[in-house]
């Protein structure tokens, strides 16, 4: 081994965005790693630092310089390098050009037989000499959602850069990049000090860093905050709601020494909405709120995290900020009840949903339609119907209120609450609020039907009002979520266990648009939503010949679709099963050229064939039964008792038999047991692994 | 510090770091970026440093002079340096620790906050500035105006003067700030932030709006034409304002929204070429060698 030493390298730079610190720590720590393994320069422990004006490495135990290696280079075979024993022109040429004499050479078989080849030993660089140029490639490949320039020569980072520390062992790296050259000097704490840090060796780094108030490493300060949070709540019976999960990030990648405060707000606020208080905390100002752990309400406590030790004054700071906010909402909260929530209907005229398509008004008008149709489908009671017809009068109203316009993602719980303070029950208020559930990937369904219909309903005109304008998704192109809200209408299908058709549906409400071809663009949709059906099945984790095999009919059903792939797919990688299903895809593919053929038992004639018949006899009743009890697994299990009647059958009997008569029997037979399980599984479509 | 107390020390330090001290314009503007200094000066290679107040205009940000944080109107205080010197922020920090503001005491950050004009086809990247919380200022390094790609970049600064003074003064109601030692910033402008809300809200003449928008669009057009680019772009921002007065009007429907500010767009990137070309053509006068 040769000696080592440890590399520090800090960039400095202007507080980069919050969202992105820690995705620029891992980059650059990775990219680092990777761009040493390349130059074979071997290492120690890599220990990452980074906070909002700088991004680090420590590595310890670098060697210093790369690893020695080999390069070797083919040259003429050996037939043509020796004639005679004796090196020939060709050889003594390639020796020449490659500045080698004859014992620099080795002979080895190269597959296409005896080769001479040219063995160089490469000396390892330097790792000093090395440095430089690596990490210039690594600050060039860093990307950032957005990046921007700064200085003279227009280089582009996600903020500027202001300095840099690079050192391998107590020495400086000579680098420069962006006007900056590297040296020993850091910057500690803003409040804190003035002027710059010596850096004397990469291990003094943190503790260094630690003595300017900076705790460099990331996951100790998100530990710290953790620790202020629960020392400040638990005492006080407080937590932070799941909600706030997000802020631990958020405020980590916002100070470089955290300290948490905790503050007050008015309780007279706490009448308005908690999503509000939430929203006004969260989104804006960071903070976390907090709920009594025994009633699960938010109380009127928070805590602000700050980068500063004492807080005596900037507390009250906080506090004002945000009595400024609430005032706002309380404001607009008020505002906004002058008004009844149906009377907010007429001015959704107002509201474009698309210049071609109308206003919001024309589109809540389009979802009574399909609702009414859809409630019918799903054949809901008279109450249920009523309430609907009221969900859907009231489901966008509050986008025109205040509130919504000042925190959009508030749509839906502000109908809520409006909904409850114009007179509204329960169900409806609900409704309201779950029409947009699921509103991301993970997000809760509707737990009431009313809003599931009325979801599916919304969801279903956008797509029908997109695809009659011409506007569908193509490529990676979907600028109005088209794919998200079909995923959106199968996970509220499967979660509430729907049944109904979407082919139907559509089929009843295409006639709302305006199209020049209306049978082209439902043919389009019925495309659209069964590739899409494939797609999500497949990220719910079933394969694509199992989803091709289960699909009959599914724009009928997609939730019997579901149990049909579901079934299926928990009896796969069993080798039995397996097996078997090849058989029945040979059955299913040989009966495929036959048209449809008709079987007399009496013709039957060996005894396998005899065997599977009556077998199929004795179970056919209980297949039909489970079919129609859509007992999917029972419908599998008979399946497997076929095995070995299927598998003697094609070890003894030869379908294809020279007498036409005798085949087309047998084809029938195994046409007639295939027909039977036709409706659940098509045989055809299945793959086995490796095929 | 009373609040033209602070407007004196800004303007002191920042004439102090080299700016030259102008004037605020004398079209309404939404904001100090508006200013030619700020949108005109940062196109093209010539450097430049400048600060000033202006006053900022919001039409739907009215409340009747009834919230204590809301303005139809209020103070920005604008500095902008090209090209964007490499202690941008320290410079920014001392004017505000110049202000009696101890960062040991009060906590102040740099929030990720990137800033866009679509009016004026603007674009730039920074921050907001907290200070225990609250935001006191913008901070952007421009990279786009009227579309354009700016080399070199310039750094601007927008101090919310109101809040500054309201977290200097310990004031939770804008209208309480002292203005002087005697008259209060609600004593100075309560009355007009009323007449304006109701004008900007209810009263202004939606007709005529539309008229002078077409109008200046039109004017705008023909002072391109004949060379002047410096009446063309007060076109441009008469137009933004009558813009925004429609929008507080409740006139315009979303699709009309995206129209008219494609419209401004359109004669901002006009603007700035023409404006390039125009100092191209005098020699990029303030180049220095």
């Amino acid at each position: 081994m040769s000696p080592m030493k440890d590399i520090l390298v800090e960039i400095g730079v202007e507080e980069l965005p919050h969202a992105i610190c820690q995705s620029a720590m891992d980059d650059f720590c990775t990219a680092f790693t990777n761009r040493l393994q390349e130059e074979r320069v071997k290492h120690g422990t890599v220990s990452p630092f980074g906070t909002p004006r700088r991004l680090c490495l420590l590595i310890e135990d670098v060697q210093e310089g790369q690893v020695d290696f080999k390069t070797e280079k083919r040259g003429p075979s050996y037939e043509k390098a020796y004639v005679d024993g004796k090196p020939s022109q060709a050889l003594l040429g390639f020796l020449k050009g490659n500045g080698i004499e004859e014992g620099d050479t080795v002979v080895r078989d190269a597959g296409k037989g005896r080769y001479v080849f040219a063995v160089q030993e490469v000396k390892g660089k330097s790792t000093e000499q090395l440095l430089p140029g690596i990490l210039t490639d690594v600050v060039r490949s860093m990307r950032f959602p957005k990046s921007m320039r700064w200085e003279s020569k227009g280089f582009s980072f996600s903020r500027p850069i202001r300095w840099i520390v690079f050192l391998f062992g107590k020495k400086v790296i000579s680098f420069e990049i962006a006007g900056i050259h590297a040296d020993r000097h850091t910057y500690g704490h803003r409040a804190y000090t003035d002027g710059t840090i010596e850096i004397g060796v990469p291990r003094d780094y943190e503790p260094t860093l630690r003595t300017a108030s900076i705790i460099p490493d990331r996951a100790q300060r998100r530990e710290e905050i953790e620790g202020y949070i629960s020392s400040i709540t638990e005492p006080l019976g407080l937590k932070v709601p799941s909600v706030g999960n997000i802020l631990y990030d958020e405020n980590t990648d916002l100070t470089e020494s955290p300290h948490a405060v905790l503050c007050r707000f008015d309780e007279d606020f706490l009448e308005l909405p908690p999503e509000v208080l939430i929203s006004e905390m969260i989104e804006h100002q960071h903070y976390f709120p907090l709920t009594d752990v025994k009633t699960g309400e938010l109380t009127n406590s928070f805590v602000a995290i700050s980068n500063i030790a004492d807080n005596s004054e900037s507390k009250a700071g906080y506090e004002r900020v945000l009595r400024a906010r609430l005032n706002d909402g309380s404001f607009f909260y008020n505002e906004d009840r002058k008004t009844t929530l149906d009377d907010y209907l007429e001015r959704l005229t107002a509201v474009t949903f698309h210049e071609k398509l109308g206003s919001m008004r024309d589109k809540v008008e389009r979802i009574r339609t399909i609702s009414a149709s859809f409630g019918k489908d799903l054949a809901v009671d008279k109450e249920t119907a009523s309430d609907v017809d009221m969900i859907v009068r009231l489901c966008k109203n509050d986008l025109v209120t205040h509130m919504v316009g000042e925190f959009p993602q508030l749509q839906g719980t502000m109908g809520y609450y409006y909904a409850l303070s114009s007179g509204h029950g329960e169900r409806v208020a609900l409704g309201i609020k779950e029409h947009y559930y699921p509103r991301f990937a993970g997000d809760e369904l509707p737990k009431a039907v009313e809003g599931a219909l009325v979801g599916i309903a919304d969801r279903l005109d956008t797509i029908m009002a997109i695809f009659s304008i011409g506007l569908r998704p193509k490529g990676s192109k979907d600028p109005f979520a088209l794919r998200r809200k079909v995923l959106a209408i199968i996970r509220i299908i499967i979660g509430l266990k729907l049944h109904f058709s979407i082919r139907k549906l559509i089929e009843d409400s295409v006639g709302l648009y305006r199209m020049n071809d209306p049978a082209a663009v439902r043919a389009d949709l019925d495309q659209f939503f069964h590739n899409r059906i494939k797609f999500i099945f497949a990220e719910y984790g079933f394969s694509y010949d199992e989803i091709d095999a289960s699909l009959a009919n599914v724009l009928d059903d997609v939730y019997e679709a579901y149990r049909r792939v579901e079934a299926l797919h928990n009896l796969r990688g069993n080798e039995d099963f397996e097996h078997l299903l090849i058989s029945f895809r040979r059955m299913s593919n040989i009966i495929e050229e036959g048209g449809r053929l008709s079987f007399l038992k009496s013709l039957l004639a060996e005894k396998e064939e005899k065997a599977l018949h009556s077998h199929f006899q004795s179970m056919r009743e209980s297949i039909v039964e489970s079919i129609e009890k859509k007992d999917y697994g029972e419908v599998y299990r008979i399946l497997s008792t076929f095995k070995p009647y299927v598998d003697s059958f094609f070890d003894n009997v030869l379908v294809m038999d020279e007498n036409i008569e005798l085949r087309r029997n047998r084809l029938g037979l195994l046409q007639s047991i295939i027909v039977v399980f036709s409706d659940i599984i098509d045989f055809s479509k299945i793959v086995q692994p490796g095929e | 510090m009373t609040f033209q107390e602070i407007i004196f020390h800004l303007n002191s330090y920042w004439s102090s770091r080299g700016a030259l001290i102008v004037q605020p314009y004398d079209i309404e503007t939404g904001a100090g970026t508006f200013n030619p200094a700020t949108m005109l000066r940062a196109l093209g290679p010539e450097p430049w440093n400048v600060a000033y107040v202006e006053p900022s205009r919001r039409p739907t940000d009215g409340r009747y002079g009834e919230n204590p944080n809301r303005l139809a109107l209020f103070y920005q205080y604008q500095v902008l340096i090209k090209p964007s010197p490499e202690n941008a922020q320290d410079l920014y920090l001392e004017s505000i620790g110049s202000l009696g503001i101890d960062f040991k005491k009060h906590d102040i950050r740099f929030v990720h906050d990137d800033w866009e004009s679509p009016t004026l086809g603007a674009t730039g990247l920074g921050w907001e500035v907290w200070l225990d919380g609250m935001e006191i200022t913008q901070f952007t390094y421009f990279q786009q105006v009227g579309g354009i790609e700016l080399d070199p970049v310039s750094v601007e600064l927008t101090y919310g003067l109101e809040r500054i003074t309201m977290f200097l003064q310990k004031k939770d109601d804008v209208f309480d700030i002292l203005w002087n030692d005697t008259l209060s910033y609600g004593d100075i402008r309560k009355r007009e932030e009323y007449e304006f809300s109701v004008y900007n809200f209810e009263e202004a003449s939606v007709e005529m709006h539309r008229s002078w928008f077409n109008d200046f669009e039109k004017e705008a057009q023909h002072c391109l034409e004949r060379g002047l680019v410096l009446p063309a772009y007060d076109m441009v921002i008469k137009c933004s304002h009558t813009f925004n007065i429609l929008g507080a009007r409740g006139a315009l429907s979303v699709t009309e929204r995206t129209a008219y500010i494609g419209r401004v767009r359109n004669l901002a990137r006009m603007v700035a070429e023409a404006y390039i070309a125009s100092r191209e053509r005098q020699g990029f006068p303030l180049m220095e060698g």
